[in-house]
C-alpha cells in the first residue's frame, strides 16, 4: 500500500457536484488522490499548484468549456505534460476530434460504466 | 360557144368563197361573221352551180346544176336577211324573229318546188352562152319573193344607218345599203325585165352577187363592220364602268346617265332624264351645293373628289366621291357638265371599321397599361412578401439554431444527472462501497435498469428531433465485424432475455464478411432490433440473428416467434412514434421510435430495411441490408 503522500493525484474538473463526488469515490476506491475543481479557471489554478498525474475534464462548464481548458493546460509548460481525459456527455465524433486536437488522450462519454473508466485511468497511472 | 358569162360566174364563185373564208378566219366567235360566212358560201356555191350548168354539154346535168343554183340562191337570200336583222340589232324583236322563221319555212318550200317541178325554171336550152333555163310558170312569184327579201334586207340596213351615231358605222351601213340595192337592180334588169321583153336570155344574177360581195367586203374591211369603233368602246365603257355617270345641260338638268347610275339610283331612264341635278343630291342645301360646284367648275374647269351624298329614288343616301368636268363642243363652248360619282359607302364603312378598330386598340392599350400598373403593384407586393418570407426564414433559422442549442443543452442536462446514478448503482452492485442485502441489490438493479431505459429514451428523442430537422446522420466508418458484434450484444442482452426465458441465437457463419460502417450506429441498430424482438416475444420464445452475404451487400435478419405483425402494419412499423398495439406496447414500454431510428441508420448506410411477418401470432422478422464496401 502506498502511503497517502505517495498516492498518485488526479484532478477532476467537473461542474456537476454529484458526478464529481461519484468520480471522487471511484478514484478513492482505487487508491488515487484527487482534487476537485468546479470550473475551468480553478481547474487551471489547481493543475499548476497540485501538479496532478492525470486530469479528468468535463466539457460543458460555465465560464470556460473543457476544450478551452484543455488547450490552456497544453499551452502551459507547467501543465502540458499532464495527460488529460475528457469525460463528457458530448460524445459526437466532432467533439472527440475537437478534444484530440486540444491535446486530450482519451474521450469517455457520460454516463459511463465505472469499471470502464477505471480501466482507462489505469492506462495512464 | 361564148363562155363569158360562165367565167363571170366562176369569178363570182372565187370572190365570194375567198371573202367567206377571210371573214371566218378573222373572227369565228362572232354571229355576224358566221352569217356572212354562210351567205357568202351560198353565193359561192350558187355561182359554182351556175358556172357548171352553163358549161356542161349535157342537158340533164345542166338542169340539175340549175336547180341546185336556185336552192343556194334561196339560202343566200335567207342568210343575208338574217345578217341584216342581226346588224340592225332587231334580232330580239318578236316581228323579226317571226319573219326569219317564216322565211326559213318558205325557203324549204321553194327548195322542194325547185327540185320536184319545173314551175320556176323550164328545161334549159342551149344558147350561144351555153345552156340557159327559161322561166317557168311561177318564175314571177320566185322573183317577187327574191325582191321582197332583198328589200327587207335593205330596210334593215337603212334602220342600222338611222340608229348609229358613229360616222364609221353610218358609212358602213350606207355601203351595205347601196350594195344591196345595186345588186337587186342588176338582178331585176338582167333576170326579169330583159327576159320578159325578150331582149335577153342570160341570167345576170352572178354579176349582182359579185356587186353584193364587193360592197359587203368594202363595208367590212374598209369601214370596219367587224372591228371595234370608238363609239362602241365609249358605250361599252359608259355602260360597264362601276361609277355613276350623269351628264347635265346648261340648266343643270340631267340629259344623260349610264346604266350603272340607273341601277344604283333606282330610276328608269325616261324618269331621270330632264330632272334637275339638285334633286339627286341629298341634304337640305342641295341647291346651294349645286351652285357651289357649278361656280367651281366654271372657275377651274373641273372638280375633284368632292364628297357628297346622292339620294336614290327610294330615299336612301349613298356617300359618293364626285369628279366633274365641263362638256365642251369643238369650238370650246360649254354644252353642259359631265359628273362621275364613285360609290364610297364601302370605303366609308371601311373607315368606320378602321376607326372602331383604332378605338378598340386604344381601349386595349389603356387596359394593358392598367394591367401593367396592377402587375407592377402586384410585383411590389410580391417583393414585399418575399422579403417578409426571407425575414421569416431568417427567424426560423434562428429558431432552428436555438432549438439545436436547446437540444444540446437538454442532452447535457438530462444525461448529466444519469451519470452519477449509473456510476453509483454500478458501484453499489459491485459491493465496492459496502455489501448490500439481496433485497437492496434487487432494488438497486431496478434503479440501474430504469436508468439505462431512461438514457435510451433520451437518446431516441434526441435522434428523432435531429431527424425531423432533416439533419443527416453523420457516419464514422470503419471495418465492423457483424458476427462479433452480434455475439457481444447477445451477452449484453442475456440477463434481460434470461429473466423471461427467451433464447437468443446468433446464426451467422464464421466467414461472414466484415463490412465498412459506423460501428456505434450498427451497434445501436442491432441493440434496437434485439430489444424490439425481446419486447414482443413472450416468455420461452426465441430470437435469432441470421444473415446471408452477396457480392456487394449483406442481409441480416433478426427473427422472433413473438406476436407477429398484421400485413397492413408491415410498412407502418418504421414510422415515427408508431405503435402496433397500444395496450401491448404500454405493457412492454417504449415510445415507438426504435424502428424509425433503425430505418434511418440502415438507409444512411445505403441499405434497405423491411418487416416480414406471416400475420399476427406468427412471429416477425426485420431484415436489413448493408453494403459491404460502405
Amino acid at each position: 500500500m502506498l502511503s497517502r503522500g505517495e498516492r498518485k493525484k488526479v484532478l477532476v474538473i467537473e461542474d456537476h457536484a454529484p458526478t464529481a463526488d461519484m468520480i471522487g469515490q471511484l478514484l478513492d476506491m482505487i487508491d488515487l488522490d484527487f482534487s476537485l475543481a468546479p470550473d475551468g479557471p480553478r481547474g487551471l489554478e489547481l493543475a499548476v499548484t497540485v501538479q496532478p498525474d492525470l486530469i479528468l475534464l468535463d466539457i460543458m462548464m460555465p465560464q470556460m468549456n473543457g476544450i478551452e481548458v484543455c488547450k490552456a493546460l497544453k499551452s502551459s509548460p507547467r501543465t502540458k505534460h499532464i495527460p488529460v481525459i475528457i469525460v463528457s456527455v458530448r460524445g459526437s465524433n466532432d467533439m472527440k476530434i475537437a478534444g484530440q486536437e486540444a491535446g486530450a488522450v482519451e474521450h469517455v462519454v457520460k454516463p459511463f460504466d465505472p469499471a470502464e473508466l477505471i480501466k482507462i485511468i489505469k492506462k495512464y497511472i | 360557144m361564148n363562155y363569158t358569162f360562165a367565167i363571170i360566174s366562176l369569178f363570182g364563185f372565187l370572190l365570194s368563197g375567198v371573202a367567206a373564208m377571210l371573214v371566218l378566219v378573222r373572227n369565228y366567235r362572232n354571229l355576224l361573221n358566221w352569217l356572212f360566212f354562210l351567205y357568202a358560201s351560198m353565193v359561192a356555191l350558187f355561182n359554182l352551180c351556175d358556172f357548171l350548168s352553163k358549161i356542161t354539154p349535157y342537158i340533164a346535168r345542166s338542169r340539175f346544176y340549175n336547180d341546185l343554183s336556185v336552192i343556194f340562191w334561196l339560202w343566200f337570200l335567207f342568210f343575208v336577211l338574217h345578217f341584216s336583222v342581226v346588224l340592225a340589232n332587231k334580232y330580239s324583236k318578236k316581228m323579226w324573229t317571226t319573219l326569219i322563221a317564216v322565211f326559213f319555212t318558205t325557203t324549204i318550200i321553194f327548195n322542194w318546188i325547185t327540185l320536184r317541178t319545173t314551175w320556176i325554171y323550164l328545161t334549159p336550152v342551149l344558147t350561144e352562152w351555153g345552156y340557159s333555163a327559161e322561166p317557168g310558170l311561177y318564175f314571177g312569184v320566185f322573183a317577187a319573193y327574191s325582191v321582197l327579201l332583198v328589200l327587207l334586207t335593205a330596210w334593215n340596213f337603212w334602220l342600222t344607218r338611222q340608229n348609229v351615231d358613229d360616222i364609221r358605222l353610218v358609212h358602213q351601213a350606207n355601203v351595205l345599203l347601196v350594195g344591196v340595192l345595186v345588186g337587186m337592180c342588176i338582178g331585176l334588169i338582167g333576170d326579169v325585165i330583159l327576159p320578159l321583153l325578150g331582149l335577153w336570155n342570160v341570167t345576170l344574177v352572178p354579176i349582182a352577187t359579185i356587186v353584193y360581195i364587193a360592197f359587203f367586203g368594202l363595208a367590212m374591211f374598209r369601214y370596219g363592220l367587224l372591228s371595234i369603233s370608238p363609239s362602241t368602246v365609249a358605250n361599252s365603257v359608259l355602260n360597264t364602268m362601276p361609277n355613276l355617270l350623269v351628264v347635265t345641260d346648261l340648266d343643270h338638268n340631267i340629259s344623260m346617265v349610264n346604266e350603272f347610275c340607273l341601277k344604283v339610283l333606282g330610276y328608269q331612264e325616261k324618269e331621270i332624264i330632264g330632272l334637275p341635278m339638285k334633286s339627286l343630291i341629298a341634304g337640305e342645301n342641295s341647291s346651294l351645293l349645286c351652285g357651289l360646284i357649278s361656280q367651281e367648275l366654271s372657275r377651274k374647269g373641273f372638280v375633284k373628289e368632292r364628297r357628297l351624298q346622292l339620294k336614290t329614288r327610294a330615299g336612301l343616301d349613298i356617300p359618293v366621291s364626285m369628279d366633274a368636268s365641263r362638256a365642251l363642243d369643238r369650238f370650246g363652248n360649254q354644252l353642259g357638265c359631265v359628273l362621275i360619282f364613285r360609290d364610297v359607302s364601302d370605303i366609308e364603312k371601311l373607315l368606320a371599321q378602321q376607326k372602331e378598330a383604332i378605338d378598340e386598340l386604344t381601349r386595349t392599350k389603356e387596359r394593358m397599361l392598367s394591367i401593367l400598373e396592377d402587375t407592377t403593384e402586384t410585383r411590389d407586393r410580391a417583393d414585399e412578401a418575399t422579403k417578409k418570407l426571407a425575414r421569416a426564414y431568417e427567424d426560423l433559422k434562428a429558431v432552428d439554431k436555438m432549438k439545436t442549442e436547446f437540444l444540446s443543452v437538454v442532452s447535457h442536462e438530462l444525461r448529466t444527472p444519469i451519470t452519477p446514478i449509473k456510476g453509483y448503482t454500478s458501484m453499489l452492485l459491485s459491493d465496492s462501497i459496502g455489501k448490500l442485502s439481496e433485497e437492496q441489490k434487487r432494488a438497486v438493479q431496478v434503479i440501474q435498469k430504469e436508468g439505462d431505459h431512461l438514457l435510451g429514451l433520451i437518446d431516441s428523442v434526441l435522434d428523432v428531433s435531429r431527424m425531423s430537422y432533416g439533419r443527416p446522420l453523420k457516419l464514422a466508418k470503419e471495418p465492423v465485424l457483424i458476427r462479433t458484434l452480434a455475439q457481444e450484444l447477445k451477452e449484453v442482452m442475456a440477463p434481460e432475455a434470461g429473466m423471461r426465458n427467451i433464447s437468443i441465437e446468433v446464426e451467422l457463419p464464421p466467414d461472414f464478411p466484415t463490412i465498412i460502417a459506423d460501428p456505434t450506429k450498427i451497434r445501436r441498430l442491432l441493440t434496437n432490433l434485439l430489444g424490439n424482438s425481446l419486447k414482443f416475444t413472450p416468455k420461452g420464445g426465441h430470437v435469432t440473428i441470421t444473415g446471408a452475404s452477396g457480392q456487394d451487400e449483406v442481409e441480416i435478419r433478426v427473427v422472433d416467434d413473438g406476436i407477429g405483425l398484421a400485413r397492413d402494419n408491415l410498412e407502418k412499423v418504421f414510422d415515427k412514434f408508431y405503435q402496433v398495439d397500444s395496450s401491448y406496447t404500454r405493457a412492454v414500454g417504449g415510445v415507438g421510435l426504435g424502428l424509425a431510428i433503425c430505418k434511418e441508420i440502415v438507409e444512411t448506410h445505403g441499405g434497405k430495411i423491411r418487416a416480414i411477418s406471416d400475420g399476427l401470432g406468427k412471429g416477425a422478422a426485420i431484415a436489413f441490408t448493408l453494403p459491404i464496401g460502405g
